[in-house]
């Protein structure tokens, strides 16, 4: 039944992932919960359970360690309901199939501090209202699943009239409908039916499942940084340097250049630079020693409180581990990390208090579902952006206990704006605004916002709106899909006409957000 | 009684305050290369503070030896009963040490006590200016040292330097030495416990790490004296010291300036809050 459900939700994982309100591949629904599913799959591969009560307890205990994201977790408490009210028995019948659904309704709901309607939660009620409606009336085991789904079905159609973003997008509620295919697939597994084919590929999507997201190898080698009075041109001197390594920046005034390069032979650069003229504060870094002694740093003596920080990139990775977080977790915008990935690193953490930053809103959930599953002391802090997690994580005082702490990097977080630009992977319209497949869109503080044509000018944008006249500094985070000479470009366009904010610009290396800025 | 309090120039203190107070000081050294010069005496804060922006070499400080101790004590000894000595603390410096061997040394004078204060610039500053405002009166010198104890214990400090570079290159970084590494441009607050620095928190701008400052003086409850200092920063900590006034009598809140010695460590650009609290 399951494992219908699970190929059934995997067809059609693409069209709910392009339910999104957002255009931007953000924590794709679809793929979390055929992540999540796909995990009960292995779990029940892996067991042995045969009666009823024993395969939901497994189900349920895989859901909830494979949970990704928000529509994950409710997914697997949703079956953690659903395996409470089904103990002690061997089969269902139609009765105690409706006060399962129902249950799991309940227990979904619990989930959440604030519940919405028009979502997974509205769908799952109305599934098992009808479920219980039609066992009441005497109906069978299979009439009674149907009318569930009917009643989901109905629920799902409602969706746009319960949640104005949704109307205005013209789309309905993601969860929702993931859920109404599951239930619909299970269906189909108790039938014995065929599946029907999967439905055409949206236009022009990201693939249905997102590669597990490890962080490439960075170019190790040394940071090097010079400065060298030469009146060649900057041209010239990239195309010498070029062959030694990359990132690769070569920037000045006449008479005057700046040099950036990765290399694994910072003398072989400096020599040849110095051809061009003499060299000064050069600056020469063991990137992968520091990487690694960041890593080995993490590991040293038992802090008092450990940190462990969900990185959307290798540079936002290097970054938190630099600033102490002792624990990095992968977390890409279209993957988020699962409950267990979560445990893993809470538990290898080097204490038994331990502060996490999500930095997203859909891993806030599954880091507190984590929490519940280790035996240490964790204060979740509700980090929703990568910068909002830094912000964080430099409040956090070495002297003070975890609810100290807590409250600490709660208040330092609020102080800083982000905003987050990509460009927009589908057309859609969200609050008064339309938005076409490729505009550059942008966010503040997740919510979007604008949307232009040009970067430069949403970038303008977007830091007046994130109140960067009032600010001090702005540091600018770029991602896998934005150069760094463009980056550099708009770094220093927005010293020009911010003189006197203070730009910084380091790479974040995260997909799908050309740029994440954080203003403070 | 007549107790002598001395103390060396790591304590910050003003030549005026110390004169007022009858404070004693014995200076620490610090080098340029081949130039040797005593802190606060061949030595003072501007030119100390040019010195770093001009010079090639980094300046190494060294303790007073053991010979100056003994000077000191001698010359103390001729209008005092007894010396009560306070220093900064063990782990930051070998000062303590050699006024350990100086008093061996001078058996058959007046009685010597020697305080590791455990603290260093004004923190260290206010316990002795309080200690010597006691000293004024008929207290013994088991009194005076069991006060600087007392003071020691019930005073906190918190600096935000511009880099931790100065402390990391003068060894005397301590476990503070967790914030290095850090990929962003961040002001770290360094904090003193168990007579070494101690990671406390960090400010993404100077103006932020400011208010903490503040912030953390207002934490410590009632205060009995502060102090705000600074090295190339005047406005600065005229600023933060104005956003403290209210915490305590102005007779008792300071605004100090680092001298060479704390300047070799700290670098130009740092602020610090130093607060005794009340018992």
């Amino acid at each position: 039944m399951l494992r219908q459900a699970e190929a059934l939700l995997s067809h059609h994982a693409d069209a709910i992932n392009a339910l999104n309100v957002f255009p931007v591949p953000d924590g794709d629904t679809g793929t979390n919960m055929l992540l999540t599913l796909r995990a009960v799959l292995k779990g029940l591969e892996a067991s042995r359970a045969r009666r009823l009560d024993d395969v939901a307890q497994v189900a349920a205990h895989s859901a909830v360690l494979g949970a990704r994201g928000n529509s994950g977790v409710l997914l697997s408490q949703f079956l953690v309901g659903l395996a409470r009210s089904l103990e002690g028995q061997r089969r269902a019948d139609a009765s105690s199939l409706a006060a399962a659904l129902v249950e799991a309704a309940r227990a979904a709901y619990a989930a959440l501090q604030t519940p919405v309607e028009g979502t997974f939660l509205s769908v799952a009620r109305a599934a098992g209202d009808a479920a219980h409606a039609a066992a009441s009336t005497g109906g069978g085991l299979l009439p009674t699943l149907a009318a569930a789904i009917q009643g989901a079905a109905a629920a799902v159609e409602r969706t746009p009239s319960q949640l104005p973003v949704l109307a205005e997008a013209g789309v309905v509620d993601a969860g929702g409908l993931g859920l109404l295919r599951i239930l619909e697939g299970a269906r189909l597994g108790l039938t014995g039916e065929e599946l029907p084919p999967p439905p055409a590929a949206p236009t022009g999507e990201t693939p249905a499942v997102a590669r597990l997201e490890t962080f490439p190898e960075e170019g190790y080698g040394y940071c090097t940084e010079f400065l060298v009075a030469s009146h060649a041109e900057a041209e010239d001197l990239r195309r010498v340097l070029a062959p030694h390594g990359d990132s690769l920046l070569v920037v000045g005034i006449p008479g005057l250049l700046r040099v950036h390069i990765h290399t694994l032979d910072p003398e072989a650069v400096l020599e040849l630079a110095q051809g061009a003229g003499p060299l000064r504060e050069v600056k020469v870094q063991d990137m992968t020693q520091q990487h690694q002694s960041l890593r080995d740093r993490g590991q040293g003596e038992t802090a008092r409180v450990a940190i462990v920080a969900v990185a959307p990139g290798d540079g936002w990775c290097r970054l938190f581990l630099s600033l102490g977080a002792s624990e990095v977790v992968a977390g890409g915008q279209s993957m988020n990390p699962s409950a267990e990935e979560l445990v893993r690193a809470m538990e290898t953490a080097p204490s038994d208090s331990v502060l996490v930053l999500p930095n997203n809103p859909n891993v806030i959930l599954a880091s507190e579902q984590a929490a519940r599953l280790v035996a240490k002391s964790v204060a979740v802090i509700g980090s929703r952006t990568a910068p909002e997690g830094i912000a964080a994580l430099l409040g956090h005082n070495l002297e003070a206990d975890l609810e100290t702490n807590r409250r600490l990097m709660e208040r330092a977080l609020a102080r800083v704006h982000t905003v987050e630009i990509a460009h927009a992977v589908r057309d859609s319209r969200y609050r008064g605004l339309n938005v076409r497949r490729g505009q550059c869109i942008g966010l503040l503080d997740g919510d979007l916002v604008a949307r232009a044509d040009e970067l430069a000018s949403l970038v303008d944008e977007m830091l007046i709106r994130a109140g960067a006249e009032g600010a001090d500094v702005v540091t600018f985070y770029y991602g896998q899909d934005l150069s760094l000479a463009a980056a550099h470009d708009l770094a220093e366009r927005t010293r020009q006409r911010f003189p006197h904010l203070e730009v910084e610009l380091l790479r974040g290396g995260q997909p799908h957000f050309l740029l994440i800025i954080a203003v403070e | 009684m007549a107790v002598a309090i001395l103390t060396d120039s790591t304590a910050d203190l003003s030549p005026s305050v110390a004169a007022a107070l009858g404070i004693h000081i014995v200076p620490l050294t610090v080098r340029f290369g081949e130039a040797v010069y005593r802190d606060g005496v061949d030595l003072l804060p501007d030119q100390f503070f040019t010195l770093l922006a001009t010079s090639s070499v980094l300046p190494r400080t060294s303790q007073p030896s053991a010979g100056e101790f003994e000077e000191a004590y001698r010359g103390a000894s001729e209008a005092h009963d007894a010396v009560l000595s306070i220093h900064i603390s063990a782990r930051l410096s070998g000062t303590v040490h050699s006024a350990e061997l100086a008093r061996q040394g001078l058996t058959g004078g007046v009685p010597i006590e020697i305080v590791d204060s455990g603290l260093a610039s004004m923190a260290l500053g206010l316990v002795v200016a309080r200690v010597a405002a006691q000293a004024s009166t008929d207290a013994s010198l088991a009194d005076l040292a069991a006060l600087a104890r007392d003071l020691a214990s019930r005073t906190h400090l918190l600096v935000m330097v511009d880099t931790l570079d100065y402390l990391a290159k003068g060894g005397r970084i301590g476990k503070a030495q967790a914030f290095l590494g850090s990929l962003l441009d961040v002001k770290p607050l360094i904090t003193l416990r168990d007579g070494e620095l101690h990671p406390y928190e960090r400010a993404r701008t100077r103006r932020r790490g400011l208010d903490r400052l503040a912030e953390f003086a207002g934490d410590q409850g009632a205060v009995e004296s502060l102090a705000v200092l600074h090295g190339t920063t005047p406005d600065d900590a005229q600023a933060l010291l104005d956003q403290l006034a209210a915490l305590c009598p102005r007779e008792q809140a300071y605004l100090a300036r680092y001298g060479p010695v704390i300047g070799t460590h700290l670098g130009p650009g740092a602020v610090g809050v130093a607060v005794t609290r009340r018992s």
